[in-house]
């Protein structure tokens, strides 16, 4: 595996160096990155470091489509937030928004080249059907229609099956908390609510604190079982590192917290991860904090082997022989995380025998 | 709901572009078109000049376009009040 | 140095090794494929276009091969490949050259947002573009054909591209795609025109290609300025008229007919509101290529 043969990477890495790239590395560059979808944010970091211009002008066309795309979907989030607020004025509960809408609401780095517009929220379990009929009432549908579908989703998932606004087309995910309660891991959700803050000039919305917002991320790549878009994801976990890091005593908290949530190993890879790949300034003392998550060095060794394979672009020229062994063991992985062996053999029988459905 | 004001919403940025009795607005926040007849096209342009309740948009409507202001036209503006706030281009605005 | 310089040998020999580093307008596709329908198109209706020797960037990197699987062998398939990766659902394998047609277009259409592209027939004249917008079955293809034959330059059967900065309607002139009854009508209509074969029982039913006119290729550059919206309608027996249309109306039509047009937002919207405002806009009824070919020979630039 040679990681130079991952532009992307270096190109997140460095972006400055690309205004002395070759036409024949962009051409390579461009592809990757469409795949990791980080064609977007590649453009956006040219454009911070006001060096789009001396892109040659065949591989910024693709940059400057991609920033299109970017563009609407930032316009697409805030208003389907917008739609979702209206939508649940009555519930009566501060909707925290996750992930890329979090980022979007909160104006931070990883907001920038976001190039999907679905938007997940966490409310409290208890709350569950009353927001459901809320967003149900205001567009939103169901979108798995498989009774062993609904079934698993409501037993044993930490969310409600994927909701799609009939009009728009957009998705909503609604989470009662960041892990299925039948995952190895507890993250308490009642804590990430209460430490949850406002999301300026808006009192019905929150966004996760700092540090539970990089545990969450964190928790989410490194137990999600497909990685084509991983590459993506640690590269909003490195905005987030060095936004947040500039904050006083930001890696101990970072590390307690991790303590506090059940959430050390993840937080354990996303700092190997982060660092090995995409060059995050993490301190020695902080990775020496996290080291409580820390797993046997077997288990180091052999998460290394897939995940500095898996979290590559999905392109030919990112893979070697071993790569599609170590997405498929991954995928495995994250069953294993999600769910006790029992139902794990269950659910795997019931998909195998079940033929998915023709879009 | 007749003392009530109507007022564009302010954070939807409205375009407009207008051929003879045709008006279409893009509503930026919104990523939507909206393609509107005479009267559409007349009250929407009096709202972003100003609040008003449905019995003053009427009359400023009826006079703009040489109507009478009577109780048909009140239902229509009504309707179209209703239309212009479910695709997010008004909202209410409290009379003080 | 074009694709007609290429001996059928040497081109299969690049398609199955390296690739064939195509320019159409403004964009370059590297080609690869192994199946001899596709050199055979490509070498007959692209013979005019330029190979794209020095650039070591293409926009599109595209495959058509067929699957690894049984379906190799067994009611054999052929597979659309961008990249390393299938967008869309194999066809039989008789249908190869039309999917790389398909499959270009898609290309375009997909991610060239640095331009407004409307799923339309676009022809210059004195300057001056005519944009026909159609949903399938209005006989915009069939008219686009004649029309380039007879006095108007070719721009594109399908994607009218709309330039941002301008407002410029940008070439992609590349074989006109002709269905059913058309292919026959063409063919009378303009015998000279070189019409590849057919291939039948597509989801389009019979298509077939004809080789765009040389000048339209060798004038790719040439942007014109949007002259005319025209909705071409087909009806058989019906009288030619010529209807202007309201602009508005006009307006949230060729919005519909966008690929693009909610991706770019207010950008997407004044760049079609101002295209709209300088053109004249008809609705076109027709059943006689003859009289259509007047109709449109009469049209006078817009007022500026």
């Amino acid at each position: 595996m040679k990681p130079e043969r991952d532009l992307v990477a270096s190109a997140l890495r460095d972006p400055a160096a690309l205004v002395s790239w070759t036409l024949a590395e962009w051409d390579l560059l461009v592809r990757q990155a469409r795949r990791a979808q980080l064609l977007a944010r590649i453009c956006w970091l040219m454009h911070e470091r006001g060096l789009l211009q001396q892109v040659p002008e065949q591989p910024r066309a693709h940059l400057e489509a991609a920033r299109v795309v970017s563009d609407k979907q930032d316009r697409a989030i805030r208003w389907e937030v917008n739609r979702i607020r209206h939508a649940l004025t009555r519930v009566g509960i501060p909707v925290i928004l996750l992930k890329g809408a979090a980022y979007v609401m909160a104006e931070l780095p990883s907001a920038h080249g976001r190039l999907f517009a679905d938007v997940d929220i966490l409310v409290p379990k208890e709350k569950l059907p009353e927001v459901e009929a809320a967003l149900m009432m205001h567009g939103w549908a169901a979108t798995l229609h498989d009774a062993y579908d609904q079934r698993y989703y409501r037993t044993w998932m930490h969310e409600l099956p994927p909701m799609t606004h009939v009009k728009r087309e957009t998705t909503i995910d609604v989470h009662h908390a960041i892990l299925p309660e039948t995952a190895r891991l507890h993250p308490d959700p009642v804590k990430l609510r209460a430490a949850a803050q406002p999301v300026p000039g808006a009192q019905d919305l929150q966004v996760l604190a700092p540090v539970d917002m990089i545990l969450h991320s964190a928790t989410h790549l490194f137990s999600d079982g497909e990685l084509e878009h991983g590459l993506r994801d640690l590269s909003d976990l490195d905005g987030l590192l060095r936004h947040f890091s500039a904050e006083a005593d930001f890696w101990q908290h970072l590390a307690s917290r991790a303590q506090e949530l059940d959430l050390a190993r993840p937080l354990y890879y996303a700092l190997r991860y982060t660092q090995r790949i995409l060059t995050t300034p993490v301190p020695d003392s902080a990775v020496a904090m996290a080291g409580a998550g820390r797993p046997s060095r077997l288990l180091e060794w052999l998460m290394d082997a897939l995940f500095l394979r898996a979290l590559r672009p999905d392109h030919a020229s990112c893979a070697d022989f071993f790569t599609p062994a170590a997405r498929g063991l991954l995928y495995v992985r994250s069953h294993w995380l999600r769910m006790p062996p029992l139902l794990l053999v269950r659910h795997l029988l019931h998909k195998a025998l079940v033929s998915p459905k023709d879009d | 709901m007749l003392t009530t004001e109507w007022v564009v919403d302010g954070d939807a940025a409205l375009l407009l572009r207008q051929w003879g009795d045709e008006c279409v607005v893009y509503n930026s926040v919104s990523g939507d078109t909206h393609l509107l007849n005479a009267l559409g096209g007349v009250a929407l342009t009096s709202l972003l000049q100003a609040p008003a309740t449905a019995d003053g948009l009427a009359q400023r409507v009826a006079s703009q376009l040489g109507f009478e202001a009577d109780e048909a036209l009140l239902e229509t503006i009504g309707t179209l009040l209703g239309d212009f706030e479910r695709i997010g281009l008004i909202r209410q605005h409290p009379l003080q | 140095m074009n694709v007609s310089a290429l001996t059928a040998a040497e081109l299969g020999r690049r398609l199955r090794g390296c690739g064939l580093s195509l320019r159409t307008g403004a964009f370059v596709a590297l080609v690869r494929s192994s199946v001899p329908s596709v050199a055979e198109g490509i070498g007959a209706l692209y013979a005019d276009f330029p190979l794209e020797e020095n650039s070591d960037f293409a926009d599109f990197h595209i495959g058509l091969e067929p699957p690894r699987d049984l379906r190799r062998w067994i009611y054999p398939q052929i597979v659309f490949d961008f990249d390393g990766h299938a967008p869309f659902k194999p066809l039989p394998f008789d249908q190869a050259f039309p999917m790389f047609e398909w499959g270009l277009n898609w290309c375009v259409s997909s991610h060239s947002h640095q331009y407004l592209i409307i799923h339309a027939a676009v022809m210059e004249k004195d300057g001056f573009a005519v944009i026909m917008p159609a949903p399938p079955g209005s006989g915009k293809s069939t008219l686009c054909a004649a029309l380039v034959n007879r006095g108007w330059r070719l721009l594109s059967d399908e994607l009218a591209l709309i330039r941002k900065d301008d407002g410029q309607a940008v070439p992609l002139p590349r074989p006109v795609s002709l269905k059913n009854a058309s292919i026959e009508v063409i063919r009378n209509f303009e015998p000279t025109a070189f019409i590849n074969r057919e291939c039948r029982d597509t989801i389009k039913g019979t298509v077939a290609h004809m080789k765009p006119p040389r000048d339209a290729v060798l004038r790719a550059q040439e942007t014109a300025k949007p002259g005319w919206v025209i909705f071409p309608r087909y009806r058989k027996d019906a009288a030619t008229v010529l209807q202007a249309r309201p602009k508005g109306g006009t307006l949230m039509a060729v919005a519909d007919n966008a690929f693009n047009y909610s991706l770019l937002g207010t950008a997407g919207f004044h760049m079609l509101a101002d295209m709209i405002d300088a053109c004249d806009c008809y609705d076109f009824t027709y059943s006689n290529l003859d009289q259509a070919i007047e109709v449109f020979a009469a049209l006078q630039p817009p007022a500026p």
